[in-house]
């Protein structure tokens, strides 16, 4: 039963592209990764001689959710170069028609050298922005969980059968049905307490937050996913201690019942 | 009783099962974790890592060789050093590290490279349209003026360069005396990014020398 539930929690998490878009969501993640990338445009103004605030406003928040999601999705569910991809060209145009517009503006003429100057600023630009849309490490997670999931299935379905024939053996080699689903008490209760023991023990312990991540949209990212999965051990946990509970109950009203 | 004594023995058993067999993977998926985590919980406020306040404690007045012990080693972030060149307009916060935040609110030195009394070479970039703008004005046989928290030094400087952003023959981070190289982006008063770079190279003509301890 520890078994079971573990690798469905794995499964609805380490392997699932909707809880890291959830994830994303609790820890206002697009907003945060929105307010770096901007940033780090300003940054490269500087150098590029260029006013404070005419590079970063090319590209929108919601524009940049979009392509954080898509990848996301994308990585999950397709393998190699198939599915989203970020629009890297169409940015790089933006950026450049921006920059471009602020030097005739300065009057500057947009040919020659300065013209590959910017056509400098806005590859660095765009290629900055897809670092910062693209989730890191995201094409190995998802790749990885491609190739997992098919074998996470497989074994989830015979830890279930097993578990299945194992009560059903319970039953059949005992003429006292009581003693057989009190073993099944025994059974949920102990998963029960492996689910929640261990993860209770490493979120009470709030290492977790000592993460060393200097970003820090991808600090929360990581602290939050961290903390939801634990969460979900202790809630699982919790859930098979309140079933093995009403089995409890449910043998003793019985016997109750038969005494009287 | 059996209801709680039977499933913790059980549970007590499992863990202990579990840990027979994950215990080749164990060490090193703790270490992994104990590298990924520092001692701190991160802070991230606007002041984190940086310490603004350049107190100059001038070691090198009173003794031509300071102990490294004796003075406090700038971490990444920290500015360290004033830097300044007469008649350029160049008067500039010199940071121990030059990334883009950093370069933002001064120059940086590259932290390959080597504090300035240390006896090998200290390369500091900086912004052509900011803090180095005045780089265009310099000329041989002006003296750079750095006065650090641990001592005051003045440089000359002897030659000017324009090079290729790859070509790396303008510096030598191996060198052994001291020499101070300034570089930033070149052609001066354009826009974007250009492909070349300004540098301006210069030697230790006084100033405390800095003799490392393993103390420090």
């Amino acid at each position: 039963m520890f078994i079971i539930v573990t690798l469905l929690i794995i499964n609805s998490t380490f392997l699932n592209a909707q809880f890291i878009i959830n994830i994303f969501e609790n820890n206002n993640y697009y907003a945060q990764m929105y307010d770096e990338f901007s940033q780090e445009v300003e940054y490269l103004a500087d150098p590029a001689g260029i006013d404070s605030g005419v590079m970063s406003s090319v590209v929108s928040k919601e524009q940049m959710q979009q392509d954080i999601v898509g990848t996301v999705y994308s990585a999950y569910n397709y393998k190699g170069s198939a599915g989203y991809s970020i629009n890297k060209d169409n940015i790089q145009s933006k950026f450049f028609e921006k920059i471009s517009e602020y030097a005739v503006t300065h009057g500057y003429t947009v040919e020659g050298d300065i013209k590959t100057n910017l056509e400098y600023v806005s590859t660095y630009a765009a290629n900055t922005y897809e670092t910062y849309a693209r989730f890191p490490y995201i094409d190995y997670l998802g790749d990885f969980s491609v190739r997992l999931k098919k074998a996470f299935g497989i074994v989830l379905m015979i830890s279930i059968a097993l578990v299945f024939a194992l009560i059903t053996s319970l039953y059949l080699t005992t003429n006292w049905k009581h003693r057989a689903t009190r073993a099944i008490v025994y059974a949920l209760t102990g998963s029960g307490l492996m689910l929640i023991i261990e993860p209770l023990v490493f979120l009470l312990s709030n290492k977790i937050k000592y993460l060393a991540i200097t970003t820090r949209s991808i600090y929360d990212f990581a602290v939050g996913y961290a903390q939801e999965v634990l969460f979900m051990f202790v809630i699982s946990g919790v859930g098979l201690l309140i079933a093995a509970l009403m089995v409890f109950i449910f043998i003793y009203k019985r016997q109750y019942k038969k005494a009287f | 009783m059996a209801f709680f004594g039977l499933p913790l023995i059980f549970v007590i058993l499992a863990y202990v099962m579990i840990y027979f067999i994950a215990q080749p993977i164990i060490k090193p998926v703790s270490s992994v974790f104990d590298m990924m985590t520092g001692d701190t919980i991160p802070d991230f406020s606007e002041n984190q890592n940086t310490n603004d306040i350049l107190k100059i404690s001038n070691l090198g007045d009173q003794a031509n060789l300071i102990s490294s012990a004796d003075m406090t080693l700038p971490r990444y972030g920290d500015v360290y050093a004033n830097l300044t060149i007469d008649g350029t307009g160049v008067d500039a916060p010199v940071y121990f590290g030059d990334d883009n935040a950093i370069l933002r609110k001064g120059v940086g030195q590259y932290c390959g490279s080597m504090l300035p009394g240390f006896g090998s070479t200290t390369l500091i970039g900086g912004h052509v349209n900011t803090y180095f703008k005045g780089l265009e004005k310099v000329e041989v046989g002006n003296i750079i003026d750095v006065n650090t928290t641990y001592g005051a030094y003045k440089y000359t400087v002897t030659d000017l360069k324009i090079v290729d952003y790859q070509d790396k023959s303008a510096y030598d981070l191996s060198a052994n005396h001291d020499n101070l190289i300034l570089y930033t982006c070149y052609p001066f008063g354009t826009l974007g990014f250009t492909s070349q770079r300004y540098f301006v190279c210069a030697e230790l003509t006084s100033g405390s020398k800095v003799k490392y301890t393993a103390d420090n």
